[in-house]
């Protein structure tokens, strides 16, 4: 019984993942305005 | 009932600990191998790894590796161990008689963890998260299981046929390496754009990262070969022993080389070649000498810096060299092996060609040619099946951006 709950639990993560929505750009964008520095600093910014 | 034995048992645990611990390290190793617009991504890959198969096994990997083997063909495991039933604290004489199942069925967990995160280091830079992720754990079902019943598993042809894998030389790395060269190939090279006038580089983006995780990788490896001695006893001292001075020989060696090769003495050679000792070292901690240690250190860090070097010409962006260390420094490995092994050794092993049987050379080159070829077709199968159904990699727009932000929206360094 808790076997079958187990397996049917992972199973239903796993169907949550594949239909999981992808990350937007517009998401991606808001993160980089949030922080623009992070991620795209070069030396001369950090200076 | 075997009895249980505190220390054995003790270690065994200690050292399933031991390398739990090498998979988050290998994130960082790997993390600070690409560019900091990646570094999350690629950190990420690793530990989410290790809740996946830790849960994966538990439901049915181990019994697929461990268990009864299906109609004596020695190809895989049966579904009755399925949700570890029937594996619990009483010892299965089958694999080590004076610990619990548990314990080695937790130590054997750690193994299948961090194999499919290595594969993650070919595919850096460009896969997307929801496609990894399904990668994952369908390689661990059909690949990893497989090949871990063949070596390790109670009538696994491989290990019928006598092949000597003490750690898993063909089970982790042969797999993963080879494994790493096709996915890189499915997915096709990185993307370079151009920043103004001069071109996207792509040069590790914090060695003392790389650094670090190889650090991390070294001392968790105690717990990867010694502890495959599955007993607090000689065994393991003569693994521990091995395994820091193939290690220690294949950095040095690595450090010449490119110091003679390119003019300086590498941090990131040094820790590059540390692994590569680690990872051909693998299959024969538990059979060979301190002095043959010596011998592997050396070879193989010569063997792994030349197909490093080769990359650019094989045209296949294996963009942090999983199948030049892992994939070569296993075959290596488990070839040397089956050179050096010595009965007088280890008593459950068997000589190799120098202490006159040259039939465990042969042995070894089977068990080597069989990880490399299914895990290679397997491989592509399951990335060709998958691409039709789901986008393999990141839109162009999302790999410029970098997969930190695209793949999870959030930054690695805020500083």
């Amino acid at each position: 019984m808790e076997t079958t709950a187990a397996f049917i639990a992972f199973a239903l993560l796993f169907v949550a993942w594949i239909f999981a929505p992808s990350q937007t750009q517009e998401k991606a964008q808001v993160a980089k305005k949030r922080d623009g520095r992070s991620g795209f600093l070069r030396p001369s910014q950090a200076t | 009932m075997d009895k249980i034995n505190a220390g054995d048992t003790a270690w065994v645990l200690v050292s399933a600990a031991l390398v739990m611990l090498m998979t988050p390290a290998l994130g960082f190793f790997y993390g600070g191998l690409v560019r900091r617009k990646n570094v999350l991504s690629t950190v990420m890959h690793s530990f989410f790894i290790l809740a996946l198969i830790s849960v994966q096994w538990v439901l049915w990997g181990y019994s697929l590796s461990f268990g009864p083997d299906v109609k004596g063909l020695g190809l895989i495991g049966d579904l009755s161990w399925i949700g570890l039933r029937g594996v619990g604290i009483a010892p299965n004489a089958d694999y080590a008689a004076t610990i619990p199942h548990q314990a080695y069925m937790v130590f054997q967990m750690m193994f299948a963890v961090i194999t499919p995160a290595l594969i993650t280091g070919a595919f850096a830079e460009r896969k997307r998260f929801k496609a990894f992720v399904i990668f994952s754990l369908v390689w661990a079902t059909l690949v990893y299981d497989p090949i871990a019943h063949w070596v390790w598993g109670h009538g696994g042809w491989l290990g019928k046929l006598g092949a000597l894998d003490f750690a898993g030389g063909t089970v982790v790395h042969i797999s993963s390496g080879v494994s790493a060269l096709v996915a890189a190939s499915v997915l096709g090279p990185r993307m370079l754009h151009r920043e103004g006038d001069e071109p996207e580089t792509v040069e590790p983006h914090d060695l003392t990262m790389v650094i670090l995780g190889a650090s991390l990788l070294w001392f968790g490896w105690f717990g990867f070969n010694a502890g495959s001695a599955l007993g607090a006893n000689g065994l393991a001292a003569i693994a521990f022993v091995n395994t820091n001075t193939a290690a220690a020989m294949a950095a040095l060696t690595w450090i010449t080389i490119s110091w003679w090769h390119k003019g300086v003495p590498s941090a990131a050679g040094a820790a590059a070649g540390a692994v590569a000792g680690l990872v051909a070292i693998t299959p024969a901690a538990g059979y060979v000498t301190p002095a043959a240690s010596i011998l592997i250190g050396l070879i193989v860090a010569g063997v792994c810096y030349f197909f490093v070097m080769m990359r650019d010409r094989i045209k296949v962006d294996d963009a942090l060299d999983v199948w030049a260390v892992h994939g070569v420094g296993g075959t290596v490995g488990a070839l040397l092996t089956g050179l050096f092994a010595s009965a007088a050794v280890n008593s459950g092993g068997a000589n190799g060609l120098l202490y006159g049987n040259p039939h465990q050379l042969w042995v070894q080159f089977i068990a080597v040619a069989a990880s490399w070829i299914y895990s290679a077709v397997m491989t592509f199968l399951i990335l060709k099946v998958m691409s039709f159904f789901i986008q393999l990699r990141v839109t162009a727009e999302d790999e410029v951006l970098g997969l930190d932000l695209s793949q999870h929206a959030e930054p690695a360094y805020s500083l």
